[in-house]
């Protein structure tokens, strides 16, 4: 079982997202910002993360992908940013800090589903 | 020019002036016009120098001039003013906000259409899937009498959570 957890701090998204990512092969987890997301995968390691990236809080999803990427025990975690963000220099930005993938909203959650299963299922074969 | 390059000169966020093989200014797009307060009119037929000179006293936040190899265009000069950077912005962060409740909308209906669910589940998608299609209308209507959408794009915050 893979474990993913989904940051955004909007329920009905993180409702979304959840319903898509429903299966037999994820055990998900929820977290409504980025501040309370970093304390939780630092107990219950995720190894995959749905990260919005305009939160209020402390830490953005910009900035706990990064944190993410440059942490020894974190870096191997798969991180999907989704966002409202649709410039093109906004994911460059997201890739620049490690970002394995970059969905703009509105997205297709099936195809969300389908790539988080292909990241993660994938190397687990 | 094809309709594509047509569709891309005209829509071009850019101001764009371009120069012929005879260095002078053969065609220049809305945007240009629109950042120089100059028509296509007073541009079109200048030199390339006297062309130089009238936007040297202009006040752009981006300008360059990119050398073109290909047919009857010698170069093109794009500019960028102030005021278009700023309506772009919020332009930008308009569609931020209107794409929240949009998520939910596409997310939803494509769940409901693609993954099987109980009539329980069906019904309680299709009432958020609705509550978001006010949501968003809401944000129109709002946007259309010129407030809170506007605030809030240029504030650079998300609507609060529409459940």
């Amino acid at each position: 079982m893979k474990k993913i957890m989904i940051v955004d701090d909007q329920p009905i998204i993180r409702k979304m997202i959840l319903l898509a990512l429903q299966d037999e092969h994820f055990v998900l987890t929820e977290a409504c910002d980025a501040d309370s997301a970093y304390q939780l995968m630092l107990k219950d390691k995720p190894d995959g993360i749905v990260l919005d990236v305009m939160m209020p809080g402390q830490l953005n999803g910009f900035q706990l992908c990064e944190r993410i990427k440059q942490s020894p025990e974190l870096s191997g975690i798969h991180v999907v940013l989704v966002t409202a963000c649709g410039q093109i220099a906004d994911q460059e930005f997201g890739r620049a800090l490690g970002a394995d993938a970059y969905f703009v909203k509105p997205f297709s959650p099936v195809a969300l589903a389908m790539h988080m299963k292909e990241a993660l299922l994938k190397e687990s074969t | 020019m094809s309709e594509h390059e047509r569709a891309a000169w005209h829509s071009n966020p850019w101001g764009m002036a371009a120069i012929d093989i005879s260095g002078r200014v053969s065609a220049v797009n809305p945007v240009f016009e629109y950042s120089t307060k100059l028509s296509a009119t007073q541009l079109i037929g200048l030199s390339e120098a006297d062309f130089d000179h009238i936007l040297s006293d202009l006040p752009f936040t981006d300008r360059s001039r990119i050398n073109v190899t290909d047919g009857s265009i010698r170069a093109i000069h794009y500019v960028r003013c102030q005021e278009c950077t700023e309506r772009d912005h919020t332009l930008s962060r308009i569609a931020e906000v209107l794409r929240e409740p949009l998520a939910s909308i596409y997310g939803f209906a494509e769940l409901l259409l693609t993954q099987h669910y109980d009539e329980q589940t069906r019904q309680d998608l299709t009432v958020m899937l609705l509550g978001q299609a006010e949501v968003m209308a809401n944000l129109i209507n709002e946007q259309l009498e010129n407030r809170t959408l506007w605030s809030r794009a240029s504030d650079n915050r998300l609507p609060e959570d529409h459940e």
